[in-house]
């Protein structure tokens, strides 16, 4: 079924190939020439900077699980994509996860998807105080960071590559104008 | 004590504390590719800091007051718990009975950068100080 809110979409950005963190900043840099040349607001700015880098991130310190696997490249090298609609800007990352992970990462999805406003706000706060960090230094807060970013649902979708992997796409939306923006200036 | 500075890099902020003037700065940005690399020279430095302030009975529990100034412009989520261990070391002389004032500077028009910093100030159970640039 088509999604007509993803009709008439610009492409703002496109990656696909193996993330590291000068690629992270690179594409950070990308969006701010495309900050430059729109009339976009601080806010929002920040919010689709924000959500790039957790995206981005995420791909990145998970990258060790698929290093070396070369079956599963060109086909399943990790993706990005930002693109706008009419009143959105949806934030599209993939790459492949191994088959174990895919219930962790579908149980914390369905997680923050669940909450409201003031529930992500106290996982937020729990998490901060009780998260430890991960060994590639995530503190276990992006998903939390996107949802309450987003204000929409986090939209996962695994597509199963063999017994080992599957690949992951997550679709992240942020609205152009949001009821907090009024009165907002560049 | 030897001041501790440690300038910005497009990824990291610079930290700046001062044991003579009881000044402590973190600013810039904080998305480091490694975390604890940046946050953990600046930990051990208050440890030697309380350390060193806790041995002179002299400057115990006067009113000598630590100032934090936080202007951070983006800070990622995996750097929130590493900011909030380091605010826990500020938190640390408070409960020892100094006066800490903790100064969060923030862009006018960045209320996410403030609600940020509101919940990092419930988590460590330190009141701020907020002041829009």
């Amino acid at each position: 079924m088509t999604d007509k809110t993803l009709i008439n979409r610009e492409l703002v950005l496109k990656f696909k190939g193996h993330l590291n963190f000068e690629t992270i900043g690179m594409l950070l840099n990308k969006l701010k020439v495309h900050f430059d040349s729109e009339e976009m607001s601080l806010l929002l700015y920040k919010k689709l900077l924000t959500l790039m880098i957790e995206t981005l991130e995420n791909i990145f310190k998970y990258s060790d699980n698929f290093e070396g696997e070369n079956h599963l490249f060109p086909t399943y090298l990790p993706a990005f994509t930002l693109e706008k609609t009419k009143n959105k800007y949806v934030l599209s990352s993939s790459n492949p996860v191994r088959n174990e992970h895919v219930q962790i990462l579908s149980d914390k999805i369905s997680c923050v998807n669940s909450l409201d406003g003031d529930g992500l706000k106290k996982l937020y706060k729990k998490t901060i105080a009780n998260g430890q960090f991960s060994n590639k230094g995530g503190a276990g807060l992006g998903f939390i960071e996107m949802a309450k970013i987003s204000k929409e649902n986090l939209k996962l979708s695994i597509e199963k590559i063999d017994e080992h992997f599957s690949y992951y796409n997550l679709i992240v939306v942020v609205e152009t104008k949001s009821n907090n923006q009024e009165g907002w200036k560049d | 004590m030897e001041r501790l500075k440690i300038p910005a890099t497009d990824y990291t902020p610079e930290i700046d504390f001062d044991a003579d003037a009881w000044k402590f700065e973190i600013s810039g940005i904080s998305r480091p590719e490694n975390v604890m690399s940046v946050y953990e020279p600046a930990m051990d430095w208050l440890d030697e800091f309380r350390k060193q302030v806790l041995a002179r009975s002299n400057v115990k529990y006067t009113a000598r007051e630590l100032t934090v100034n936080y202007r951070l412009t983006y800070f990622n989520s995996a750097s929130t718990k590493a900011i909030l261990m380091v605010l826990e070391h500020f938190k640390g002389f408070s409960d020892d009975g100094f006066n800490v004032s903790v100064n969060w500077y923030y862009d006018a028009s960045d209320d996410q950068m403030r609600e940020d910093a509101e919940e990092l100030s419930e988590a460590v159970e330190l009141s701020f100080n907020y002041y829009k640039e």
